[in-house]
């Protein structure tokens, strides 16, 4: 059975929506984070509960670009959160 | 050289509407909007001053009128309001995400539509924005503003969630800024409420009152009450960085209840604005037993009910009265709005296009139709001559450069030889009291409500045109 990798937002990041960007700070390192343009909008995605779908859609538009380009580029961004700490995995769930 | 007492008129009042006079009591209110002229005088004021400016004749000055006044009032006003002319150039663009609702308002009529109705979608709102940041950077604009209505937009939450920040990106490209306004019930979790308060500059929730009225008149679709989701929804919003506009419909059952109303949102909530609007008669409002508020009734308690708005520091906001918008329409038609509906027409109004046509209109612009918008120049043209000039029955009111005639679709403009109508007199009385209230004068806003015979004479003159005004 193939299984699907969840993440999680780390428990000890904070993070608020301004204007422009959003900003992330990491309560026990003290480290921090801005987030713009599709980066945001895809934190934005997550925090409302979109389906996978709809921000597949949504970063296709967004960039003018095939789904698939889409679902890379979305990969390669939670990659990235997950090496530096911003989200987590958590226990994987059955597919 | 002309002395300096001496100045001559441009201006012909036989032909001009731009200064206008009421009586209030046993004194004369002077307006004059175009330029930005208010003065309460007597009779005898009143009187030299129509006659001095009279056929454009030289004017003398005298101890009543200082030169520098009648210097203004003589001129003709440096700024007055005309219909677009030139480029197609939007003043915002407007999106309807979805015609659907999660509400089933005892008084709207959108919940006569399928509620498997489209949604909008992202290709088409992308064509939109693509398309509308073009015409401000063509334009050379500074900035750019998005309006989201409905149906209700956040049940097309992905639409939202998507142009925002394309929009942004967008704007950015051709360096300018970007505000998003919404519409909306109020009625979603409080994740989106909180986005919402975060990304939108101004928000207009619809609230009607307290508890019981709103479940009343707009529960939800399946009938469970949705003050309690609202009222979170509003606190939410209070708490965050958009300007809160609340917006609240008026029947004649509630009309009663405006001050309570008032008193109960400065208590629980921080809005910028509170704005009261007459309940629209409709076939829907007659077949669930609604009436529109008598026009007295209802000015008299929106007065009250702005005093308490006001002591809060809210500012109280009755559509057609704002005094301090100088207009020949009152809302976004003829003003180049484009208003994007989920099939991809551009529409210069975001009603139902049957409403517009059953008045025999076409608010129809155009289309975007894959993924290139095509104006119809015929019906810009055409909808740009729905302004104040071209409706005869204001000319010679006082409230036309604030009202413009109310909406085009909505408000079918009475019969000359039947006097106003009753959104005319509201407007006409919200609009004597907020001069009077920019005037410091509100003793004698509350001398006229006292004193029906004094009230009616200012509101039911048939022209306010200084030369027509009788002196008496």
């Amino acid at each position: 059975m193939k299984r699907a990798c969840v993440y999680r937002c780390v428990s000890s990041i904070m993070w608020v929506r301004e204007a422009e960007h959003t900003l992330l700070v990491d309560g026990h390192t003290q480290r921090s984070w801005t987030l713009s343009g599709t980066e945001a909008m895809i934190w934005d995605f997550v925090a409302l509960d979109y389906t996978y779908e709809h921000i597949v859609q949504g970063v296709a538009y967004f960039l003018g670009v095939p789904e698939a380009t889409a679902v890379h580029r979305i990969q390669e961004i939670l990659r990235l959160w997950h090496t530096v700490g911003i989200i987590e995995t958590s226990e994987p769930w059955p597919m | 050289m002309m002395p300096n007492n001496v100045v001559r008129s441009d201006l012909i009042l036989e032909e001009d509407s731009y200064i206008y006079a009421l009586p209030v009591g046993n004194q004369f209110l002077i307006y004059a909007p175009l330029h930005n002229f208010a003065a309460l005088v007597n009779r005898a004021a009143a009187v030299h001053l129509r006659d001095a400016l009279a056929g454009g004749r030289e004017i003398t000055g005298t101890s009543v009128w200082r030169d520098d006044y009648l210097a203004i009032l003589a001129a003709r006003p440096k700024l007055i309001p005309s219909p677009k002319t030139g480029p197609f150039s939007p003043m915002f663009l407007g999106l309807l995400p979805t015609r659907h609702c999660n509400f089933a308002c005892r008084y709207c009529d959108f919940i006569s539509l399928d509620s498997r109705t489209k949604n909008m979608d992202l290709a088409l709102a992308r064509e939109a924005i693509n398309w509308y940041i073009n015409l401000v950077e063509q334009n050379n604009e500074s900035k750019a503003e998005i309006h989201y209505f409905g149906g209700e937009p956040f049940c097309a939450a992905e639409v939202l969630g998507f142009t925002v920040p394309f929009a942004k990106m967008r704007a950015a490209q051709v360096g300018c800024d970007v505000r998003f306004e919404v519409s909306t019930n109020g009625a979603f979790d409080e994740n989106y409420a909180c986005w919402a308060a975060d990304v939108f500059d101004t928000i207009i929730l619809s609230l009607d009152g307290l508890a019981d009225i709103q479940n009343d008149y707009r529960p939800y679709q399946d009938g469970r009450q949705s003050f309690p989701t609202v009222h979170r929804t509003a606190r939410i919003f209070s708490a965050g960085s958009a300007d809160l506009f609340l917006r609240c419909c008026v029947t004649a059952q509630t009309t009663r209840k405006m001050t309570e109303t008032a008193h109960w949102f400065c208590e629980q909530y921080r809005p910028q604005g509170v704005c009261f609007e007459p309940l629209q008669p409709s076939p829907q409002t007659h077949a669930t037993g609604l009436e529109p508020p008598d026009a007295w009734d209802f000015a008299v308690n929106f007065i009250r009910a702005a005093e308490i708005l006001e002591a809060y520091g809210i500012q109280p906001i009755s559509a057609t009265a704002d005094i301090r918008k100088l207009r020949v329409s009152f809302c976004p038609v003829a003003q180049d709005t484009a208003i994007i509906s989920p099939e991809g027409d551009i529409q210069a109004c975001y009603l139902l296009p049957y409403e517009w046509e059953r008045r025999g209109m076409n608010l129809r612009l155009g289309h975007i139709k894959d993924g290139s918008p095509v104006l119809d120049k015929d019906s810009v043209e055409a909808v740009r001559t729905l302004n104040v000039w071209n409706k005869p029955f204001c000319a010679r009111c006082f409230a036309k450069w604030h009202c413009a005639g109310g909406c085009h679709v909505n408000h079918v403009l009475p019969d000359r030889t039947k006097g106003y109508d009753r959104l005319c007199i509201q407007t006409r009385i919200l609009t004597l009291r907020n001069i009077l209230h920019a005037l410091d004068r509100d003793d004698l806003v509350h001398l006229l409500l006292e004193n029906l015979t004094a009230l009616e004479s200012a509101t039911l003159q048939p022209s306010d045109t200084l030369a027509d005004v009788e002196f008496l």
